[in-house]
């Protein structure tokens, strides 16, 4: 059927009314495949857990109220910080806009809507929409669960800093997504896109260091200190996420095709590996959608791998000096964001320690590489004539180090801290080295254990939902928790500190729980074949003898 | 001379020092080329050769590294190539939750085709594929061999001056292959320009010219024999 001359494409309003009756089709014959009592079920699973969340989480938080001087400093430097914290959720906006990101569409919607004689204008705007609203619902939580943490330990009452955070939040989310599309639309190439988040988050980590606030995220920061003073002129910040959001939306119909249908295929292949809590799987699909790929040549040539005991730890050397650069960038971030989250839960904000974890056994993840390709492929090492356990517990030592390399980055982060004066420097050198060895320890631990973990078996099915949602939840919580117990010791030194003890040596008699997990855990790496054959000798009936 | 003499003129498909790169690996070398309308080519290559790479940037999907691309004198991906050029991809990709009909119906109406046209252009599509048992499945349902078919039917409802086919007969079975290769002769013969990127040496017969590519360079623009053909695959 060959075009006609005369049909008119680019006014017809029909194609637009085509895209309005299609999602209306999709969604009644989705509405139509789901289970009325299913869904039920699930809200009420759902309402379940997240009223269990709450009830733990609510006895978790208990802070200590800071002094009137300390409170005047949160109002003097807070915007700064808070300013910081909303650069570097912009900079994440502009490093996935100039990916081809926020939006994802569905791979269908690449090939046949944004082929079509259809402005891409019209055809992106709804998905455009939903994406900064949700941003804007996602920070709008996020926002009022800070808000909360803030209550409890600054003047202003708990509805108020909810509130303000929630306010924030949702302004921060939007803009982020805002910037995101706005880069997305105007094909932002990932390296310029990498200048200007870091140009954002330079600005604001001045702020912070010059203690002035000078940049729009800096009255953000004021937005978001109101209970404890409020300026007038930091209103006039409102306008920007207004533009922003505006400008990302009408701007969208410039995306790159290419990288929307990347996107397309490889984010909803990483939905399929988050259900199945395959966490190594979504690494790996990260990667791609970030076309991080090791470098063609390596940072130093090295002479050849060799023969003997340690030819794994070469390989492994190997693999490090391809790591691309933004991999140990990524790397440093983890340890500066560890060092911080650790110094945040000494100064009295537990719940900080959580983040701290989670840093580490990301990096743990990074630096486990070598042995995580393995696992990918089994075969490979099943070939080799080396005891599966041997050669596994030959991976540890390469990634133990860099693991210590992470640590002492975020070591360092808090001496320099304690030598701008936020704490006294003979804690960062009397109770750090400890944090440093355990943490690290640890953090390759829990990324062992996620990386090495069996995919869920179908088994959970016939389990009543709240048990098997309890499972689930375990499941992908237990490899962070690992990581937490390497954390443990800064509590050790806190309480001896409170006690008029020296917290070094406390710090290093609470390392003693942690070390022994690192150590049974490094033992599981090495024989786990020989444990598990143990378990099954012991439930398996001896048969009698005839 | 008028733009409409001008669009005329203009050749179907135009590759100006076209290229497209990953990294250090070239895809496809910068590469000249020109299709006149109503021609009917046959592209092949071994593997790797920078077939799909050199369709996709003439349907708009990939960016070209340098050089361009337009169809019938407009730049690939614009919204007036996009209303002349037809895409067969070798990966048929379908929505989960419209049926085949639904698929037939929304395809049609974005590109300004009356719902009694799709129902009669539909019918015909489905009955050549045998797929009228199927209008209303989901295509998750569907074989590989049915996901394709819908595919092309859904590339063929619409109106085009050019149609890019790309390993068309991939997962079809032997009746499907017949009613492909018919369609795309009775397009040809209708006026459209038709490329077709294929291994199937029997296209040699339908085709008029072959460009052939080898590690993303031109190596063949010209008539071709099956033995060029298997010359040029191998």
């Amino acid at each position: 059927m060959a075009a006609r001359d005369d049909e008119p494409y680019a006014t017809d309003v029909a194609p637009v009314i085509a895209l309005k009756d299609l999602t209306r089709a999709r969604r009644r014959n989705r509405a139509a495949g789901v289970d009325v009592f299913q869904g039920f079920y699930q809200a009420y699973v759902t309402a379940f857990g997240c009223a269990l969340a709450l009830l733990l989480s609510s006895d978790a938080i208990g802070d200590v109220r800071l002094s009137p001087s300390q409170v005047h400093q949160a109002t003097v430097h807070g915007p700064g910080f808070v300013g910081l914290g909303v650069a570097m959720v912009l900079a994440v906006g502009v490093r996935s806009g100039s990916r081809g990101g926020p939006l994802v569409l569905p791979a269908a919607d690449v090939r046949h809507v944004l082929l079509a004689p259809v402005p891409r204008q019209d055809a992106l705007r709804r998905p455009a929409v939903r994406q900064v609203r949700f941003s804007a619902f996602v920070g709008l939580v996020v926002g009022a669960a800070f808000g909360v943490l803030a209550s409890h330990r600054l003047p202003g009452g708990l509805p108020g800093w909810a509130a303000v955070g929630a306010g924030v939040g949702a302004m921060t989310g939007a803009m982020a997504a805002g910037v995101g599309l706005l880069v997305c639309g105007r094909r932002v190439r990932p390296w310029l896109g990498l200048l200007l988040a870091t140009a954002v988050v330079g600005w604001s980590a001045a702020d912070v260091a010059l203690g002035r606030v000078t940049s729009p995220m800096g009255l953000i920061g004021r937005l978001a200190v109101i209970p404890l003073s409020f300026q007038g002129a930091a209103l006039a910040v409102l306008v920007l996420p207004v533009v922003v959001v505006v400008g990302g939306v009408l701007g969208i119909g410039g995306m790159s095709l290419e990288q929307a249908e990347r996107r397309a295929t490889l984010a909803s292949q990483i939905r399929f590996a988050l259900t199945l809590q395959d966490l190594r799987t979504v690494v790996l699909l990260r990667r791609q959608l970030t076309q991080e790929q090791p470098r063609p040549r390596p940072w130093v040539r090295l002479r050849s791998l060799g023969t003997g005991k340690r030819v794994v730890w070469r390989r492994d050397v190997r693999g490090i000096v391809r790591w691309p650069a933004v991999r140990f960038v990524r790397l440093l971030a983890l340890g500066i964001g560890a060092g911080l989250a650790l110094l945040g839960t000494w100064a009295g904000t537990t719940p900080l320690i959580v983040v701290a974890a989670v840093a580490l056994f990301l990096a743990g993840l990074e630096a486990l590489e070598p042995l995580a390709q393995d696992i990918d492929h089994p075969d490979l090492p099943a070939s080799v004539p080396v005891i599966p356990g041997q050669l596994r517990i030959s991976h540890a030592p390469v990634p133990l180090a860099v693991m210590l390399v992470v640590g002492l980055v975020g070591w360092a982060t808090a001496v320099v801290a304690a030598l701008a004066g936020a704490f006294p420097v003979h804690l960062a050198l009397t109770v750090g080295p400890t944090l440093v060895v355990t943490g690290s320890l640890l953090g390759l631990v829990g990324a062992v254990a996620s990386v090495v973990m069996e995919p869920p078996s179908g088994g959970g099915d016939l389990l009543p939902a709240e048990i098997a949602g309890v499972k689930m939840v375990v499941r992908a919580i237990w490899a962070p928790a690992i990581v937490l117990v390497g954390l443990t010791p800064i509590f050790y030194a806190k309480s001896a500190l409170r006690h008029g003890m020296a917290p070094g040596p406390a710090a290093l008699s609470g390392a003693v729980l942690p070390l022994m997990a690192g150590i049974l855990g490094l033992g599981w790496l090495r024989y786990r074949e020989d444990v598990h054959e143990y378990l099954k000798a012991g439930t398996t009936p001896t048969p009698k003898p005839a | 001379m008028t733009d409409q003499h001008e669009e005329e003129l203009a050749p179907a498909l135009e590759a100006s020092g076209l290229a497209k790169s990953y990294g250090i690996h070239a895809a496809l070398e910068p590469l000249q080329l020109a299709i006149d309308p109503g021609e009917l080519v046959m592209l092949v290559g071994p593997n790797g050769s920078g077939k799909t790479t050199m369709l996709r940037m003439a349907a708009g999907l990939l960016e070209p590294t340098s050089g361009t691309v337009s169809i019938d004198g407009h730049p690939a991906g614009s919204l007036e190539a996009r209303a002349s050029l037809s895409y067969l991809p070798d990966n048929p990709v379908l929505y989960d939750d419209l049926s085949l009909m639904e698929h037939l119906h929304f395809i049609g109406r974005l590109h300004g085709v009356s719902g009694e046209e799709v129902d009669e252009r539909g019918a015909a599509l489905m009955e050549l594929f045998r797929l009228s048992q199927r209008a209303d499945d989901l295509p998750v349902t569907f074989s590989r061999g049915l996901r394709q078919k819908t595919s092309i039917a859904l590339g063929l409802i619409r109106p085009f001056s050019v149609l890019v086919v790309d390993e068309p007969f991939v997962g079809l079975d032997q009746p499907g292959k017949r009613a492909l290769t018919e369609l795309i002769v009775d397009a040809y013969e209708q006026g459209a320009t038709v490329i077709v990127a294929t291994h199937a040496l029997e296209f040699t017969d339908v085709a008029k010219r072959c460009i052939g590519l080898r590690d993303g360079e031109l190596v063949y623009d010209g008539a071709a024999t099956a033995q060029d053909v298997e010359r040029l695959v191998s």
